[in-house]
């Protein structure tokens, strides 16, 4: 795994820690899709897949399957067939709590890839 | 570790009738009563009220603050548990939640536990129209603005997304100054990271093994120690998981006993979740149905399979019921329990009284596990409570908790 993903969802930390919640949202938004593009297995199917191929199934050793990603807090990722992943933020500001929501979802997708999951 | 017991005050439709009799309620409600009495004579820590609308069979516990003030007055130590307040200001106004919280708190001597969360399926928050994109942005200012009024003379007033009052004193305050123990309902990890970084304790109805349970405790704590913005005055570090809980004294017995209001638990809670039809369905009928259908076949496992809900809570507490980790006798429970204990979970809540779970099965069942299981784990509590303040050194934030 690159550090990319590591790198933005510290920055997602420091924006939720600055309470600039919208900022943070969206960082880890992005972190999410950086870890996705580099560990397709780790996550449940998204709503479209196209290339990436991820069966959606349980991998051995791999613990339970991960929820879903949360996007009924407001924000949609699309993995879209030949296209960039796209990430639409519903609202024009967020909480705190949904910057924590976002921001821990992929900490905990990120401690999974790094025990090998 | 600690214990308590939890009530959805759960109330199956008869087999044969299409709706329940005159007494049926009245009779689920008055045997709760008696088992939250026993509990508190037993040396049960807490007991938990959960708060859920509209969700026929699967829970009547609909004003919790009514059975917590009947509890109240019969019981002497056992503190008395939200579990939790729904804190959307549609279904109830923060005003009302602390006027009310305050007043139970002050009957019964200061033993309240203030568990909150933003409402579950659609059936429950559309009813009151709040839209499931908001609920948590609604829980999460109703909540702050509610510890505020339970600490300020006058409540300044405020304007906010979800709901705005003029200034006012409210009235009266809880005997627990500043405010009693707060917790969230958590069946996602997220949930449970927000809980540590607000400083309240989670109510962690989706831990599923003690292995989850390890990694999020430990996770949780360190945030715990980096919470830089409590949600309220003081701050409550603690960790509960839910579990359903028959002990009797074999395992065949307890299964025999248990396991069927266990597995009605986790049916009904699925269908919550998108089958609902108000007031036409006959929810335990058809279990039973199906499972009678399926029993001893190949396709019981099946059966169980594709009633799985696709929700993660819902999915959590389908497994839960029918797996059974506290079904069974005093050693096998005991032995899951220590897992727990070793991943430092707080407290383990346990849902007794569900489906067609016989009330008497349910006083034994709780006689039997408070005189066979529970006094080793109250005895190693202080090696949790020494673990606990390792953890908490260094914490700036006052604390205010029951573990």
């Amino acid at each position: 795994m690159s550090d990319d993903a590591r790198a933005i969802l510290a920055e997602a930390e420091r924006k939720l820690d600055d309470g600039d919640n919208t900022a943070s949202v969206r960082l880890s938004a992005e972190a999410y899709v950086v870890l996705v593009r580099e560990r397709p297995d780790l996550i449940f199917a998204p709503p479209s897949l196209g290339e990436l191929k991820v069966d959606g199934g349980r991998q051995p050793g791999a613990g339970m399957p991960r929820a879903p990603w949360p996007d009924a807090q407001g924000v949609t990722v699309t993995f879209a067939d030949d296209a960039a992943p796209e990430i639409a933020l519903a609202k024009d500001r967020y909480t705190t709590s949904d910057a924590i929501t976002y921001c821990e979802y992929v900490v905990d997708l990120m401690q999974l890839a790094e025990r090998g999951g | 570790m600690k214990f308590g017991i939890q009530f959805q005050l759960q109330t199956p439709r008869p087999y044969d009738a299409e709706t329940w009799g005159p007494d049926d309620e009245a009779r689920i409600f008055a045997q709760a009563l008696e088992q939250i009495e026993h509990a508190d004579r037993l040396g049960f820590d807490y007991v938990f009220l959960t708060e859920h609308h509209f969700l026929e069979e699967y829970c009547h516990s609909a004003a919790p603050e009514v059975v917590l003030a009947a509890a109240a007055a019969r019981t002497k130590q056992i503190r008395l548990g939200h579990g939790i307040v729904q804190m959307p200001p549609a279904i109830n106004h923060p005003a009302r939640v602390a006027e009310r919280v305050a007043s139970l708190d002050i009957i019964s001597g200061g033993r309240v536990e203030f568990g909150t969360g933003e409402g579950a399926t659609e059936t429950e928050i559309g009813g009151f129209g709040v839209a499931r994109a908001d609920k948590k942005e609604a829980w999460e200012e109703a909540t702050r603005e509610c510890l505020r009024m339970m600490d300020t003379h006058p409540y300044p007033g405020y304007e906010g997304v979800h709901f705005s009052m003029p200034e006012r004193n409210i009235v009266p305050k809880p005997l627990q100054r500043p405010h009693p123990p707060v917790w969230v309902a958590a069946s996602r990890r997220e949930t449970v990271m927000l809980a540590a970084r607000m400083g309240i304790g989670a109510m962690g109805f989706g831990f599923e093994t003690p292995e989850e349970a390890e990694e999020r405790v430990l996770r949780y704590y360190e945030l715990i120690r980096a919470c830089r913005k409590p949600l309220g005055k003081t701050i409550n570090p603690a960790l509960m998981t839910l579990g359903n809980m028959l002990c009797a004294p074999t395992d065949e017995e307890a299964v025999e006993k248990g396991l069927r209001g266990a597995q009605y638990f986790g049916y009904v809670f699925g269908w919550m979740h998108g089958h609902l039809t108000p007031g036409r369905d006959n929810i335990y009928r058809d279990f039973r149905r199906k499972q009678e259908a399926a029993t001893g076949t190949l396709e019981a496992q099946d059966t169980a399979v594709a009633l799985e809900p696709e929700d993660e809570s819902a999915r959590a507490l389908y497994r839960m019921g029918r797996r059974g980790m506290f079904m069974g006798s005093p050693a096998y429970i005991r032995e899951n329990i220590r897992a727990y204990e070793a991943a430092h979970v707080d407290v383990l809540l346990f849902l007794s009284q569900c489906g067609d779970r016989r009330h008497e099965d349910i006083m034994e069942s709780l006689e039997l596990f408070a005189k066979e299981v529970m006094p080793e784990f109250k005895e190693r509590h202080h090696l949790q409570q020494r673990w606990r303040d390792e953890q908490l050194d260094g914490v700036q934030h006052p604390i205010a908790s029951s573990v």
